[in-house]
């Protein structure tokens, strides 16, 4: 390790990113389709609610923040009203935070709206803070975020920035003091009484304040009053706490209407995993496994899980792995909202055999699997398993993995008396669930079946072969297998469920 | 027994043997390697395993004849230790063994040498006389390609097919996992041949061949029994075990047409997938990605862990786009095993073997499977 002496120390830098109207962003970000109408923002309940937060259309029209729904419909009768869901907020701010992680490693949330991110050692990718600046305007411009961009020394410096105007604020390092002294008083963010003491005093910008001697501040204005005065003179010694990395990512949707059929929701839902899968790819993700909530009218929840059979970012394989999961397991009831819930994992790939079967690609495979699941349920598709023990149904299923042919094969076995030629593998087709019969006995073997299956004459029978199953369990299950031939019918083998006396035919052989 | 040998021909005899003996189970007779004095001249080391047996001959001034059986482990790494200078071996009554070389001494554990199972001159009745260099050729360029899983055993080595042409015979030798596939075909004249043969070497067998001719030069017999191949140089032989299986049918895996072929530097290609490793986590799917434009290669990596990779390669191409994705190892050991400064690629489709060859030398062929995502 180098001394430390020898070691370059990067200068102070950090970015706030700050988007403003959040939950008015938010609302536009999860139905894009709201987008140019006169649109407001609500908080609060019936009489409680008013409005937090409005668009260019709708504050032309007179509908500001502040007012009640009624108030607002009365100056501007067009505009629309929506309340937001908190998970769609949070959605918002989690993509704002993926935006910054694209450039630090380093980055807190700040407030509802904001994050900082400890930007030093970007130089080298871009040659200006303005350069840097636009580059995070740009990233959260694709997460579909409209933000203000403050870069300064210091991180709370940094916030006071970005919301001093719009666009890209640079403080120059050692000019931060002339740079922000325009700004009012109020991007310092004092408390009420502080702003008040401040009003009465006549200092109205960061630069009156910071031309104020410091000497004797502290006993009139309190230490509120010297924090922000040190803020005013540009001098911010503050760290940020960087946030753990998340694997896990979410979207959220809340309507204002339902929907009853599958097709509008997948349109949403498109959308959405867009989004998540951005989010992901920006993290050099792709999504290993969903988990899809929908909101149920008027109350309630369906949890609708999705497993991709490898991680992949194939957008089309994996809606059409939704659309298959819903499918077969649709909402009792109309849906209003989702959240879309994402776990992150790297590319899987299938790596080709040069003497098996072509791979097919895990996404493929998935679609396949979950098309199956839908049409058999999805706990009847996977790999046959056989389990310890005996018995009429000693096997279970475990997920679908393919795997290469083994490169040796056995030799088939050459027929008796037939001169070189092969006899095909014997193969044994179960019959799940098994097929009960009745079955007629000459001297202790099977001599007649009857039933929904294979029915007739017993020409040969083999066996018994006397089997006990779950013989460690507290309900052991004895029986007998025997292999049939039913003319006209094939090969069988029956199951004899000593302790019952039934039998099953268990399966045919091919 | 005793005898005093030049510190470089010990050695050297030595580590020919380093590779062979038991290190396992240390308790085995396989563990020890036999030394018998030959004349008054020579000593014979052999050393023996399952599928490996190595016998050859130094220099040695003999004090005393006999024989004697020592820890392999021990007298190898004992003689790597040496200082330069003449090296003295003397058995002891418990079989033991005092190494010594200028004023360092070992005492090195042993068996009694009856114990050790006889290595018999190998009798071989068809014959071939292959030079050195080609042999060592065969296992730099196709020996990375065998398989270590031990449930494909057929595919655990080389096979190596030698055919009659005339006076000359034409050598082929391919190994594959079955994942990708290294060939290598070349022509030998005067090779001795009468009829055509095949065997396929166990892959230790095939490491030791490497170390077994390191210092040989000139042409070396190569025998076949039913099943063993033998290698003999007037030193010695080593004699590998064949894996008595049928070897999968290679040619039909080789593709014979291809829709993007494309020519480029082969150092710079092997240079940008080894910049795309980087980033690439060992214990993860080891992917790196190639879309080809027309002009240009890209080649990419990305890892959630240890972030992206990216590089571009100046192509002459002029046709379909196309993406694929290869483990960056098989990547790597193939470009490294092509000679010649041109690498071509030829892809058939995504699910097909990608054929790696070189402009210089159309003898060798490398087979690499994508990975489909």
């Amino acid at each position: 390790m180098k001394p430390a002496a020898n070691r370059r120390v990067l200068p102070r830098e950090y970015a706030c990113v700050l988007a403003t109207a959040l939950p008015l962003q938010a609302l536009l970000r999860s139905e894009p389709d709201l987008a140019g109408l006169p649109l407001a923002v609500m908080a609060g309940e019936g009489t409680r609610a008013v409005l937090v937060h409005a668009s260019r259309g709708a504050l032309a029209l007179g509908a500001v923040p502040g007012m009640t729904p009624a108030q607002a419909r009365s100056v501007a009768p067009s505009v629309v009203l929506r309340h937001v869901a908190p998970a769609v907020v949070e959605a918002a701010r989690q993509a704002l935070v993926d935006a910054a992680l694209a450039f630090s490693p380093d980055v807190e949330p700040r407030d509802a709206d904001a994050v900082v991110l400890d930007t030093r050692g970007t130089r080298g990718r871009y040659p200006t803070p303005e350069a840097l600046g636009c580059a995070l305007e740009a990233a959260c411009a694709r997460a579909s975020l409209r933000v203000r961009i403050g870069i300064a020394r210091g991180p709370r410096l940094a916030r006071i920035a970005a919301r001093a105007r719009p666009g890209v604020t640079v403080l120059p390092p050692g000019g931060e003091a002339e740079a922000a002294a325009d700004l009012p008083i109020a991007a310092l963010d004092p408390s009420p009484a502080l702003a008040d003491t401040l009003a009465h005093l006549g200092l109205c910008t960061l630069g009156d304040l910071a031309r104020i001697d410091q000497r004797g501040l502290g006993i009139r204005l309190g230490p509120e009053g010297m924090d922000r005065h040190r803020l005013a003179r540009g001098i911010d010694e503050s760290v940020i706490t960087p946030l753990p990395p998340s694997e896990s990512f979410e979207e959220a949707v809340e309507l204002e209407w339902t929907l009853d059929s599958v097709e509008p929701l997948i349109f949403l839902l498109s959308a959405a995993l867009d989004r998540v899968s951005a989010r992901l790819q920006d993290r050099g993700m792709v999504p290993r496994a969903l988990r899809l909530e929908l909101v149920l009218d008027p109350d309630g929840t369906h949890a609708v899980p999705v497993s991709p059979q490898a991680p992949t970012g194939d957008l089309r394989s994996l809606l059409a792995l939704v659309r298959l999961a819903i499918e077969a397991d649709p909402p009792p009831h109309p849906v209003r909202g989702f959240v879309l819930r994402a776990d992150g994992g790297r590319v899987a790939g299938g790596q080709g055999h040069l003497f098996g079967p072509p791979v097919t690609p895990p996404s493929r495979l998935a679609i396949l699997v979950g098309r199956l699941g839908a049409l058999a349920g999805p706990n009847d598709v996977g790999a046959p398993v056989v389990l310890d023990g005996a018995g009429a149904d000693p096997t279970s299923l475990a997920p679908f993995a393919p795997r290469a042919l083994p490169e040796i094969r056995s030799p088939c076995p050459t027929l008796p008396g037939g001169k070189g030629q092969t006899a095909p593998p014997l193969a044994l087709r179960r019959f799940r669930p098994p097929l009960e019969v009745a079955v007629r006995l000459r001297a202790g073997r099977p001599a007649d079946v009857r039933g929904d299956g294979p029915s007739g004459v017993v020409t040969r029978a083999a066996g018994p072969w006397y089997a006990e199953a779950r013989w460690w369990t507290e309900t052991p299950e004895a029986g007998a297998c025997w292999d049939i031939e039913i003319p006209g019918h094939g090969l069988y083998r029956l199951w004899h469920e000593l302790g019952t006396g039934r039998w099953f035919v268990d399966g045919q052989y091919d | 027994m005793e005898f005093v040998a030049a510190k470089k021909d010990f050695a050297s005899a030595l580590m020919k043997a380093s590779g062979i003996p038991e290190a396992k189970n240390l308790s085995s007779v396989m563990a020890n390697l036999l030394l018998e004095s030959v004349g008054e001249q020579t000593v014979r080391l052999t050393a023996q395993s399952y599928e490996v047996t190595l016998v050859t001959t130094f220099a040695a001034q003999v004090v005393d004849g006999g024989r004697m059986a020592l820890s392999g482990r021990s007298l190898v790494d004992a003689a790597r230790m040496l200082p330069e200078a003449p090296v003295r071996l003397r058995s002891t009554p418990n079989h033991w063994a005092d190494l010594s070389a200028g004023r360092t001494e070992y005492r090195v554990p042993g068996i009694i040498p009856e114990n050790m199972p006889e290595a018999q001159e190998p009798q071989t009745s068809l014959e071939v006389r292959l030079p050195r260099d080609l042999l060592v050729e065969m296992v730099d360029r196709v020996s990375f390609a065998q398989s270590v899983d031990e449930g494909r055993p057929n595919l655990n080595g080389i096979f190596v097919k030698v055919a009659p042409q005339g006076d000359a015979a034409r050598i082929e030798a391919v190994a594959t996992d079955g994942h990708r596939l290294s060939r290598m075909v070349r022509t030998v004249e005067s090779a001795g041949l009468t009829e055509p043969v095949a065997a396929i070497l166990h892959r230790k067998g095939v490491t030791e061949l490497k170390r077994f001719l390191d210092d040989e030069t000139g042409l070396v017999t190569v025998g076949f029994q039913r099943n063993a191949v033998v290698f003999r140089v007037p030193t010695g032989f080593l004699l590998v075990r064949q894996i008595e299986l049928e070897y999968p049918d290679y040619n039909r895996v080789i593709p014979t047409e291809s829709r993007w072929r494309f020519q480029m530097d082969r150092a710079e290609l092997q240079s940008a997938v080894n910049r795309a490793s980087v980033v690439i986590s060992s214990d993860k799917t080891p992917l790196v990605r190639f879309k080809l434009d027309s002009g240009r290669l890209q080649i990419m990596a990305q890892d959630p862990e240890r972030g992206d990779a990216h590089s571009e390669i100046d192509l002459g191409y002029e046709g379909e786009p196309l993406e694929v994705s290869y483990n960056h190892k098989y990547l790597q050991d193939a470009l490294k095993a092509l000679p010649g400064a041109s690498v071509v690629m030829s892809v058939k489709d995504q699910s097909s073997a990608t054929l790696l060859s070189s402009v210089d030398d159309d003898g060798l062929l490398q087979l690499i499977m994508p990975v489909r995502i």
